[in-house]
This record gives structure tokens, C-alpha cells and sequence, in this order.
């Protein structure tokens, strides 16, 4: 006789229904294990996660204390694991949590006194769905910007110089391009001033004032002459402070900084540098002057132009490293000298100055900036400078 | 010993005969003409040039005195006169005007073998002394070529055997060495050392090693 057969109904009914609440119960008990089991993995891959990460992370709970969640906060904060918020605060003056999220740039106050700007974004959440009227947990993240203000301060400080360097040059190239104009009439003055002296002389009047006034007028014209030779001295006095760089390097900054702060995007700059290009003897600023001008000058060339291209370009001569700035503009309409004589402009804001300067700078370097008609339909610039010593060649 | 009619010396008593001149070149009419006017009362016989280029056209070896020239010039600059005198066999001391502060060029006009320079604006005191100068070390020059000429003239006369001699003589050999490197006696030697000292008109073996110098650049007789 079989079990089943002495098994009432109402037995076997029993008997499924414990089985199946036990099968049920091993299910719950495994998916609990497993559970547990994964929640260990992602607590470890979160946790490694966090310590991988270059920000601090931090979670401020809804109790106020703040948990800091990787090696880096607590490093940031000098505290390990968990500090209170007023404390957070204290730290990063000016820190709120309005809204769901924000992001700004604070600085933290270090116990040594020192500050470290950060960049602070953060988010606010709510552990579980049922609990929206309570205090929102916030998940905060902060990353120390002290390389990128350090860059930041020195591209700023870098332009101030320039841009006064820039300046001098341009003042004195005003004096030196005065003095050179008015040297001219001033020489003639002199001149006949002395003659008409020396005709007096020849031929005595009773009137003696008449040659000590000549005397005295060609005295004032030597007088402005010196005033204009002076005001030229000081703005020239600088010099160029030279020495012996690579100028490819100087370019490829120069030409990303441009880049970055060109309003035109539709215009593209290529630049390629000929193999081991020789250093140059020349002075940077100097250099960086005449290629900015040169490359400003493209760009206004460019505006209304479709394609708009620049090219620059180093080549080698014997003695000389030439850079080559190329457009595809309109070009340059008249002669080649006359771009280079002071106060010649083409734009209707511009004083006329600098290619004058750029040349006069150009040549005070023993170098020289030529104009010539460029492949690509425009004008094309050359700067040749002095290749610095033949036997030292940049790799 | 007149030598006039020899080709290479023509042109150098040509010349003697022509005044001493201010060849002043300058693009501004103003200071030419201002410029002109003061060196004719200071006594200077002058003659003016608007360019470079009209300068070397009426300058040539013969021309005599000096160029006061502008350095900054359109089309052939005061440098480019200087080497195109220069290549032209125009001997001419070169005063250049410079602009206060035309360092480089100024240094490159000097290296070229420009006698001086000025910066404009110029005041007369200065200007009349050097261009004196100026001229004083032209006819200086002259005076000394005309001179070279001659001894060129006079060793022009030799035989290959006298310039043989004037040679040794000018290295320092005795009579006896001379023969022995000619293979010649020391008698005949002697000989052609007095006719050698005769056309040379050397008074003193001294004046013969002097003119001896001078061999390199007198090709021998053909």
C-alpha cells in the first residue's frame, strides 16, 4: 500500500502547501544571500570608485553630519570619516544647498591658513520615494583648481606683459618714426639757418641784432631736435633682452592661445614646423609681438572671406629661422615698402604703426620682415631671425 | 720719368686734374638745397643728387672729393651707393647721414668702409669738419695711388731676369745666394741688379725692398 493511499485529501492539500512554503522560504533565504552577497560588490566597487576619483566626495545627511566618503575629502576637510555641518561650513565660507543642485567655485580654508580654490558641484536626492517632505540627503563633490588658477593667473599676468610690451614698442615707434619725419625739415632749418647767419656775416648790417637772432633760431631748432632724440632714447632705451630659445615652442603656444581666443571660429590656422629647426638668438617678447601683430592682422584680413585660412609656417636658411605667416585675404593692394612706412594704414581705426613697429622690432633683433604675395591668394609675412649657434640644433 | 701714357695710370692723372667736389645725395629737396646753400658759403663747391642712382651715374674714378650721403633713401639706399662706388673703382670717401638711432645700419655703413657718419640734424661746425677731412684723405689716397702707379710703371720695365733678382733681393738674399738660385754668377747678378736699381730709380737697396712689396700686383712683362 502506498503512502498516497492512506493520505487523506485533506493531507496531501497540507503537504503542498508546507512544501511550497518551504521551496519559498529556501528561494527568499538564497535571493537574501545573493543579495547581501552583490550589495558587498558594489559597496567595494564604490568604494574604489571613490578613492579612484580626483574630487573629494562628501554626503551631507539630513541630521547634519556630513560623511566624508573617500580619502580625498577627508584630506581636503583634515578630518576623517564623519564631521559636522556647521564645521563644513566653516571650512568652505559661503556653501549653501539651495535647489535640487548647483555647482560654484569657493575656496576652503585649511587649518594652516593657506586656501585651496575649489570647484564644488553637488545634488540633492531623497533616500526613498515615500519620504518627499523630509530634509533631502545632498551628495557633494569638490575638486581643488589651484593648477588651473595658477595657469590661469600666469596666461593673465603673460598677456599684461605683452600687451604692455606691446605698448612701449608702439610708443616708441610713434617717437622713433617723429623723430625720423621731423629730422628731416629739422635738418633743412638748421641748415639754413647757418647759411643765412653766414650771409649776414658776409655782409655786416648796422642792425647786429639780425645774426645773433639767426644764431639763437638755429639753437632752438637743435634744441627740438634734442627733445625729439630723447623722447625716441626712452622709449628705445628697453632693448632687446636676447637669448637662445626654440621657436617652435613659442609658435605652438602662442598659435593655441590665438585659437582659443578667436571670436571668428570659421577661420583655421595650420602651422608646420621644418624638421630640427635651429634655435634662434632673438628676444621673446619681441618675437611674440611681430607674430601677433602679423597673425591679428590676418584675422581682420580674413572677416569677410569664405574659407578664411592662415598658415604659418618655420623654414630654414643658412643663417636665418624663417616664419612665414600666410593668408588667403584680399591681400596687399599697393607697393611693399609703403606697408612698412609709419602711419600707412588700410583700416579705418588702425594709426599706421604696426608693421612699422613689427619691422623696426624685426630688425633690432638683427633680423628682418619682408611683405610678398601669398600661394593662398593673400598677403604672406616673413620674419627672419638669427639662427642662434649652427651647432646647437633642437631635436 | 713722365708715364703718362701708360693704359693703367691714364685715368689716375686724368683725375688729378679735377676739383675736389661735395657729392651730396639726399631725397629731401629741402636739405639739398639748404645743404647745398651752406657748403658754397663755407667755400665747398658742391653738386646735389635727388637718388643714389642719378649720384652714380656722374660719379666716377676720376670724380674727386667726397659723397655726403643720406643712408635711408628710396630705391638704392646710402649702403647700396657705397658698394656700387666701390665695385666702380670710385675711391671716394663716403660720409653718411644716419637717423639718431640707426644703430645697425649705421655699424653696417661703417664696417662697409664708410669714412663717417652724422646724425641728422647736423650743425655746420661738425658737418664742414669732417667733409675737410673727408676730402684731405681722398687727395691723401690720391696722391698715394698716383704714386703706387708709377712703381707699377717703373716695374712694368723690368726683364723676367731683373724682377727675378728684385725677388731674391726683396726675401733678403746676398749676391752670392742670388746666383746660386738663378744659377748665375754672382758677377752678373751684380749687373743686373744695378740695371734693375737704375730703372726702379732706387738710391738705396732699402728703396728696393720697398718696391719689391709692390711685385704681387704688377703682372710680370710678357
Amino acid at each position: 500500500m502506498s503512502l498516497i493511499d492512506v493520505m487523506t485529501t485533506h493531507d496531501v492539500v497540507t503537504c503542498a502547501i508546507i512544501l511550497t512554503v518551504g521551496m519559498g522560504l529556501l528561494f527568499l533565504y538564497r535571493e537574501r544571500k545573493n543579495a547581501v552577497k552583490h550589495a558587498a560588490v558594489r559597496e567595494a566597487q564604490q568604494t574604489a570608485l571613490l578613492a579612484a576619483a580626483p574630487d573629494a566626495v562628501l554626503r551631507i545627511e539630513p541630521s547634519g553630519q556630513v560623511i566624508l566618503l573617500n580619502p580625498q575629502a577627508e584630506k581636503l576637510l583634515e578630518q576623517s570619516g564623519v564631521m559636522s555641518y556647521d564645521l563644513l561650513i566653516q571650512r568652505i565660507p559661503g556653501l549653501r544647498f539651495e535647489g535640487d543642485s548647483g555647482r560654484e567655485r569657493l575656496r576652503a580654508y585649511r587649518t594652516d591658513g593657506t586656501q585651496v580654490p575649489l570647484d564644488i558641484a553637488w545634488s540633492a536626492y531623497h533616500p526613498s520615494a515615500d519620504d518627499g517632505d523630509s530634509q533631502p540627503t545632498v551628495l557633494m563633490l569638490a575638486r581643488d583648481i589651484s593648477l588651473r588658477e595658477q595657469i590661469e593667473t600666469r596666461l593673465r599676468e603673460r598677456d599684461a606683459s605683452l600687451a604692455r610690451a606691446a605698448r612701449v614698442a608702439t610708443a616708441g615707434e610713434l617717437a622713433s618714426a617723429l623723430a625720423h619725419e621731423l629730422n628731416q625739415p629739422m635738418t633743412a632749418l638748421i641748415g639754413y639757418l647757418r647759411a643765412a647767419r653766414l650771409i649776414e656775416q658776409a655782409e655786416p648790417r648796422a642792425d647786429t641784432r639780425l645774426g645773433a637772432t639767426l644764431g639763437k633760431a638755429a639753437d632752438e631748432a637743435l634744441r627740438a631736435a634734442d627733445i625729439l632724440r630723447r623722447l625716441r632714447d626712452f622709449y628705445i632705451g628697453r632693448g632687446p633682452k636676447s637669448e637662445n630659445f626654440d621657436v617652435r615652442e613659442l609658435i605652438d603656444g602662442m598659435l593655441e592661445e590665438f585659437s582659443r581666443r578667436l571670436t571668428d571660429k570659421r577661420i583655421t590656422i595650420h602651422h608646420e614646423h621644418a624638421t630640427a629647426v635651429p634655435l634662434v638668438y632673438a628676444d621673446r617678447i619681441y618675437v611674440e609681438i611681430v607674430l601677433s601683430n602679423l597673425l591679428n592682422n590676418a584675422v581682420e584680413a580674413l572677416h569677410d572671406r569664405e574659407q578664411p585660412n592662415i598658415h604659418v609656417r618655420t623654414e630654414i636658411e643658412p643663417t636665418r629661422v624663417v616664419i612665414s605667416v600666410d593668408d588667403n585675404g584680399p591681400g596687399i593692394a599697393v607697393e611693399g615698402a609703403m606697408i612698412f612706412k609709419p602711419f600707412y594704414t588700410s583700416k579705418a581705426e588702425g594709426m599706421g604703426l604696426g608693421l612699422a613697429m613689427s619691422r623696426s622690432l624685426a630688425e633690432s633683433l638683427g633680423g628682418s620682415l619682408r611683405s610678398a604675395s601669398s600661394l593662398l591668394g593673400g598677403a604672406r609675412f616673413e620674419l627672419r631671425l638669427s639662427i642662434a649657434n649652427p651647432d646647437t640644433t633642437a631635436m | 720719368m713722365p708715364n703718362t701714357h701708360h693704359s693703367t695710370n691714364s685715368n689716375v692723372h686724368l683725375a688729378a686734374l679735377e676739383a675736389p667736389k661735395v657729392y651730396l645725395v639726399d631725397d629731401d629737396a629741402a636739405i639739398r638745397d639748404a645743404l647745398s646753400l651752406l657748403l658754397s658759403l663755407r667755400g665747398f663747391d658742391s653738386i646735389a643728387f635727388a637718388s643714389g642712382e642719378e649720384a652714380l651715374e656722374a660719379l666716377s674714378p676720376s670724380s674727386r672729393g667726397c659723397v655726403l650721403s643720406d643712408l635711408r633713401m628710396p630705391g638704392v639706399s646710402g649702403l647700396e651707393l657705397m658698394e656700387q662706388a666701390q665695385s666702380r673703382g670710385i675711391s671716394l670717401p663716403i660720409v653718411m647721414l644716419t637717423a639718431h638711432g640707426d644703430v645697425a645700419t649705421t655699424r653696417a655703413a661703417l664696417q662697409g668702409g664708410a669714412f663717417d657718419f652724422l646724425e641728422k640734424p647736423i650743425d655746420d661746425e661738425i658737418l664742414i669738419d669732417v667733409l675737410k677731412h673727408a676730402i684731405a684723405e681722398d687727395a691723401r689716397g690720391h696722391i698715394q695711388r698716383i704714386e703706387t702707379g708709377r712703381q707699377l710703371a717703373r716695374l712694368e720695365r723690368l726683364t723676367t731676369r731683373e724682377r727675378q733678382v728684385l725677388e731674391l733681393v726683396g726675401r733678403g738674399l746676398q749676391n752670392r745666394d742670388i746666383a746660386q738660385e738663378l744659377g748665375i754668377s754672382p758677377r752678373t747678378v751684380e749687373v743686373y741688379k744695378a740695371r734693375m736699381m737704375e730703372k726702379l730709380d732706387c738710391t738705396s737697396l732699402a728703396d728696393a725692398v720697398r718696391m719689391s712689396m709692390l711685385l704681387e700686383e704688377s703682372p710680370p712683362a710678357a
